[in-house]
C-alpha cells in the first residue's frame, strides 16, 4: 500500500516536471530523447563530482590554510593525477604550495622531501 | 487644477465644473459624493455602493518566469529539429507546399514564418476551435473529435459531450437563448421582412427595423444619435479611416484590440501608442504631440484621437473614463471609446463605462460598440453627436459597401435593448444586469481567495487567470473539458509571452450552483496543476459578504 502510495506521489512529480519543462507538449519519443539527454548529462555530472570533488575540497581547504599539511592520500586509486602549482621564492618557505600527487608506484612525497629536491635543483 | 497623485493617478478637484468630483483614491477609484447621483443605499445595488474598484496586476514567483522561458526553449529547439527532420525527409510534411514544377520559382510558401504555428501550435490545437453543437448558452454539448497524428488532423468520434457548462462565451447578459417566449418577435420580424437585406444601406437596404433599432440605441446610450453596422470588427476598421485622414494625430492604448488597430493605420493618421491606463504617458504624449505638431513641417495636428476602450477583454481592466475626459478637454482632443465588451455588461443599468463612473455621454466624442456580446447578437453601432453620426451615414466605407444587418438580428437587439432598459414590461433585465454583478464579484472573490492570480478590475465580467506556462496552459484546458467544464485558454501572439491565461467570461445566466461547481474543479485543477501561484491574502468570501451586510443596513 505504501508502495502505491510512493508510485502515486512519483508519478504525481514526473507529471509536474513535463509541466514546467514543456514536456507535455512533446510526442513520446521527443519526451524519450530529451530524458535521456538531460540524464545522461546529470549523471556525467555526478560521476565527476564523484570522481574529482573530494580533491578539489581538500585542496581548497588547504588553500584557505584550514587544513595545516597538505592533503596526502587521494581517493582514487590507479590514477595519474597530478596538479601542481608550485612556486618557490628564496627562503620563504611559506609561499610554496605543493599538492602531493600519487605516482604509479603509490609512495607519496612529503614537504620536506620536495623541499630537499627543489633546493638540490637549484 | 490638477494634481498628479503618488502612482501616477490624476487627483482633480474641479469646483465648478458639472463633473464635481471630489478626490480620485490613490488605488482606484472613489466617483461618487456627486450631487446628480441619484441613489446611494438602494437594495439590490450593492455594486453601486462600493466604493473601491482597484485593479491588481500581480507578478509571479521568478521561477515561473523563469521555467516558462526554459519551457519555450525546449519546445523551441525541438520545433528546429522537427524542421530538420522534414528538411532532410526523414518525416513526412504536412504543410502547404508548391507542386513539383514549381520547385525553382519564387517560393510561394515562407517556411520560416509558420514556425509557431507549426511546432507549437499544431501540436496543441485540440484546445482550440473545438465544435460546439447546440446553443452557446450557460450549458451547451460539444462534439468529441480525436486526432490520430497528434492534432495534425482530427476526425469526430460521434460522441457527444452533453451539458458542459460554458464559461467561455461572451454571454454576458445570458441573451443568447432559445426560449420561444423570447423570441417570438424575432420569428414575427423574420416572417415580415425574411432574413437577407440584398443590399448595402446606402443604396436600397435601409429598412424600417435600422432606423428603429437606431433611435431605440441612441435613447439607450443617451446620445443624441446612432448609426449600426452588420459587423462588429468592421465597425472599427471601417469607420475610423472615415472620421480621420493623413495629418492626424492617433493615441491609442498598448492593449487595444486589432479592430482599432487595423482602422488606425487604414486611416493614414500618425499612431503613437501610450502605456496601458497610464494618464502620465497619455498626458505627456498629448503636450508632446501639441507643442512639436506634426513631424517634420511642425503645423498643428488636424485632428487628436484618443482611441481608448470600456474593458479590455484579455486583462479585464476598465479604462479610467473620468481622467481621461478630464484630460481631453484640457487638451482639446477627441474621445473614441470602443464599448465591445462594457456595453451592458456594467453599470447600474447595464448602461457602459459612462454609467459605471457617472460621466455624461455627450463627453465622449465617439461611442462605439459591439451587439455580439451583451445583445446575442452581431453588429456594432456608433453613437454621438447628430453631425458625427449623419456625416459617417455619407462617407463610411461599411455603410457604403458592406450589407445592412439582418432584420432577425436587428429584431434580437431591439428586444434585448427593451429587456435592458425595462421598456418590455418587466424587470427581467435589470435582473440580469444585477446577477451578472453579482456573479463577477462572488466569483472573483473566491479565485482570489483560492490563490490565483487574477488580473483585472473586480467590475469587470472577464476574467482572466494567469497560467504563465505552456504546458500548464495545454493541460488546464484539457482537464477542464474532461470535467466538462469548456474554458478559452490565450497564448503566446495574443498575450505577452510569459503571461498565457485562460479567459473566464461571466454570464447572467450561470446560476450560483453553476459557478460552485466550477470553482470546486478549478480547485481541484489549481491543485494537480500547482496553479496558485498568487502570494496575496485576501478575506475569504464569507467575510465579505458579512461586510457588506453590514453597509447595506445601515
Amino acid at each position: 500500500m505504501a508502495l502505491g502510495d510512493c508510485w502515486k506521489q512519483l508519478s504525481w512529480f514526473y507529471y509536474q516536471y513535463l509541466l514546467v519543462t514543456a514536456l507535455y507538449m512533446l510526442e513520446p519519443w521527443e519526451r524519450t530523447v530529451f530524458n535521456s539527454l538531460l540524464i545522461s548529462v546529470a549523471g556525467m555530472a555526478v560521476y565527476t563530482g564523484y570522481v574529482f570533488m573530494p580533491q578539489h575540497i581538500m585542496a581548497i581547504l588547504h588553500y584557505f590554510e584550514v587544513l595545516v599539511h597538505p592533503p596526502v592520500r587521494l581517493p582514487a586509486p590507479g590514477l595519474e593525477v597530478g596538479i601542481i602549482s608550485s612556486h618557490q621564492e628564496a627562503g620563504s618557505c611559506a609561499d610554496s604550495r605543493i599538492h602531493t600527487f600519487l605516482t604509479d608506484e603509490g609512495y607519496r612525497r612529503t614537504r620536506s622531501d620536495t623541499f630537499a629536491s627543489a633546493s638540490s635543483a637549484l | 487644477m490638477t494634481r498628479t497623485g503618488t502612482n501616477g493617478n490624476l487627483k482633480t478637484h474641479l469646483s465648478h465644473s458639472e463633473l464635481k468630483y471630489e478626490c480620485i483614491k490613490i488605488k482606484g477609484f472613489n466617483n461618487n459624493n456627486n450631487s446628480t447621483r441619484k441613489e446611494k443605499n438602494v437594495p439590490g445595488t450593492a455594486v453601486a455602493s462600493r466604493q473601491h474598484r482597484q485593479e491588481s496586476f500581480e507578478q509571479p514567483p521568478i521561477y515561473v518566469a523563469v521555467m516558462t522561458y526554459v519551457g519555450f526553449g525546449i519546445v523551441t529547439l525541438f520545433g528546429y529539429l522537427r524542421d530538420f527532420l522534414r528538411f532532410v525527409g526523414l518525416e513526412k510534411r504536412n504543410v502547404a507546399q508548391e507542386r513539383e514544377e514549381q520547385k525553382d520559382f519564387t517560393p510561394l510558401y515562407q517556411d520560416f514564418e509558420n514556425f509557431y504555428t507549426r511546432n507549437l501550435y499544431m501540436r496543441v490545437r485540440d484546445n482550440w476551435n473545438r465544435p460546439v453543437c447546440s446553443l452557446p448558452g450557460p450549458v451547451f454539448d460539444m462534439m468529441e473529435r480525436v486526432s490520430d497524428d497528434y492534432n495534425w488532423t482530427f476526425r469526430l468520434t460521434g460522441k457527444t459531450l452533453h451539458d458542459v457548462i460554458n464559461v467561455g462565451s461572451y454571454n454576458y447578459l445570458g441573451f443568447a437563448e432559445n426560449n420561444a417566449d423570447f423570441l417570438k418577435t424575432v420569428a414575427d420580424k423574420t416572417r415580415q421582412y425574411g432574413v437577407g437585406v440584398c443590399s448595402t444601406r446606402q443604396e436600397i437596404g435601409n429598412l424600417s427595423i435600422h432606423e428603429e433599432l437606431e433611435q431605440l440605441g441612441a435613447e439607450f446610450l443617451g446620445v443624441e444619435s446612432s448609426m449600426i453596422f452588420g459587423m462588429g470588427f468592421a465597425t472599427n476598421s471601417m469607420n475610423i479611416p472615415a472620421l480621420v485622414g493623413k495629418g492626424c494625430l492617433i493615441l491609442s492604448d498598448e492593449l487595444n484590440h486589432t479592430s482599432l488597430i487595423l482602422g488606425a493605420r487604414l486611416s493614414g493618421a500618425t499612431i503613437r501608442v501610450f502605456k496601458h491606463n497610464n494618464m502620465h504617458s497619455l498626458e505627456k504624449m498629448l503636450r508632446e504631440g501639441i507643442v512639436s505638431g506634426q513631424p517634420r513641417t511642425h503645423r498643428p495636428w488636424r485632428k487628436i484621437l484618443i482611441m481608448v476602450e470600456g474593458i479590455y477583454s484579455m486583462e479585464g481592466s476598465v479604462v479610467r473614463l473620468p481622467e481621461i475626459v478630464a484630460l481631453k478637454k484640457k487638451y482639446k482632443a477627441y474621445l473614441y471609446l470602443d464599448e465591445a465588451h462594457s456595453i451592458g455588461a456594467v453599470g447600474r443599468s447595464g448602461r457602459g463605462v459612462t454609467e459605471l463612473f457617472d460621466v455624461n455621454p455627450a463627453d465622449v466624442d465617439v461611442m462605439m460598440g459591439t451587439f455580439t456580446k451583451s445583445f446575442g447578437a452581431a453588429g456594432g453601432y456608433i453613437a454621438g453627436k447628430k453631425e458625427v453620426v449623419d456625416y459617417l451615414r455619407s462617407y463610411s466605407h461599411s455603410s457604403v459597401y458592406a450589407s445592412a444587418m439582418s432584420p432577425p438580428v436587428a429584431e434580437q437587439i431591439m428586444r434585448a435593448m427593451k429587456c435592458i432598459m425595462g421598456k418590455d414590461g418587466s424587470t427581467e433585465g435589470i435582473r440580469r444586469v444585477r446577477q451578472l454583478a453579482e456573479n463577477t464579484r462572488y466569483f472573483r472573490a473566491r479565485l482570489k481567495e483560492m490563490g490565483f492570480i487574477i488580473y483585472g478590475n473586480d467590475d469587470s465580467p472577464v476574467i482572466p487567470i494567469l497560467l504563465y506556462m505552456p504546458g500548464k496552459v495545454v493541460a488546464f484546458s484539457r482537464e477542464m473539458l474532461a470535467r466538462k467544464i469548456a474554458v478559452v485558454v490565450v497564448g503566446f501572439p495574443a498575450t505577452p509571452i510569459t503571461e498565457a491565461r485562460a479567459r473566464f467570461c461571466m454570464s447572467a445566466a450561470h446560476t450560483r450552483d453553476m459557478l460552485d461547481q466550477v470553482l470546486h474543479h478549478l480547485n481541484e485543477a489549481g491543485d494537480n496543476l500547482c496553479l496558485k501561484f498568487s502570494r496575496r491574502k485576501y478575506p475569504s468570501w464569507s467575510d465579505i459578504q458579512e461586510e457588506e451586510d453590514f453597509e447595506l443596513g445601515n
